[in-house]
């Protein structure tokens, strides 16, 4: 075989699509470049050999799922924004769908019957939490398809920086729906206070 | 079976890369074993500290990654060994320098 590494690359490839990382799939094809030199050393055929050294390495699937994950982040001051952070990640953000759907309609009806202006961010949001509700046939399946996305990416050599950039945003929507709540109790605290 | 103190051990004589750790295991205890299995495992006694990687020039001229024994890691071996001499000692009455003979 002329490129023998080439070709075991090729395949590592197709064998496990995406499943490894960089560093992962080089190692494994260092194993299994030196696996059919012994092979053909001992004399044999090449072709049986690349066999013989992908039957011997094992289930490439089930190898891929044993590597540990490394966190995907890690701060100066040592915070681990961990590997399960594509997970929390939509937690937070079927959370911060939740907030919009289930408590901007009582905002809207709390604000109606005060007569006070809404802020601004709130009014957004509400905006957002009532299309929820009128689209939830779309927002449904789009939050399914979002989970299954998540799934999918777990087992991605991609995992890390998915779950770091889907966390971070889930987290910063979470706090932007918590201040949208948040912020027309206090503007109606000050009505209150300056009325008295 | 417990592969760490297996690969500890084998590291204990200096730094090895995967494929020679896969051989002398073979080697030594004629082990059959899925050999893409190890290096997860190499993986995660590196996060744990217990090995440190370099990728190096292998003498037949190509990049590996070898692996060496940490200083946590001779501690962590040390330790495996006298609790695999207490389970030898129950397993073979003693006798666990041969772990051939049967105890009587």
């Amino acid at each position: 075989m002329p490129n023998r590494e080439e070709a075991l690359r090729k395949i590592l490839e197709v064998a496990s699509p995406g499943k490894l990382t960089e560093e992962q799939r080089r190692e494994l094809l260092a194993h299994l470049d030196d696996s059919v030199e012994a092979k053909v050393a001992a004399g044999t055929d090449e072709l049986d050999a690349v066999a013989l050294a992908f039957q011997e390495l094992g289930d490439l699937e089930k190898i891929a799922r044993k590597f540990p994950e490394r966190p995907a982040a890690v701060t100066p001051e040592g915070w681990v924004w961990g590997s399960w952070s594509l997970e929390a990640g939509y937690v937070l953000f079927l959370t911060f769908a939740g907030l919009l759907a289930f408590i901007s309609p009582r905002l809207v009806r709390m604000f109606d019957s005060c007569k006070a202006p809404m802020p601004g961010l709130t009014l957004l949001c509400v905006d957002l939490g009532t299309a929820l509700r009128e689209f939830w046939w779309l927002a449904v399946p789009a939050l399914v398809a979002l989970g299954w996305g998540v799934i999918r990416f777990r087992r991605s050599a991609h995992r890390r920086w998915t779950g770091l950039a889907f966390s971070v945003l889930s987290v910063v929507l979470c706090a932007v729906a918590v201040v949208a709540v948040a912020l027309p109790f206090m503007t109606l605290l000050d009505g209150i206070g300056a009325r008295r | 079976m417990e592969l760490r103190p297996l690969v500890l051990a084998l590291l204990e004589p200096g730094p090895l890369y995967g494929y020679q750790i896969a051989q002398r295991a073979r080697l030594r205890g004629q082990l059959r074993w899925e050999e893409g299995t190890l290096y997860p495992l190499l993986h995660r006694l590196e996060r744990d500290g217990l090995l440190a990687s370099e990728w190096k020039k292998a003498p037949n001229g190509k990049n590996r990654k070898y692996y060496a024994l940490t200083r946590k890691g001779r501690a962590v071996l040390a330790r495996d060994r006298a609790e695999w001499k207490d389970v030898a000692k129950i397993l073979f009455g003693g006798r666990h320098a041969q772990p051939g003979r049967s105890a009587p």
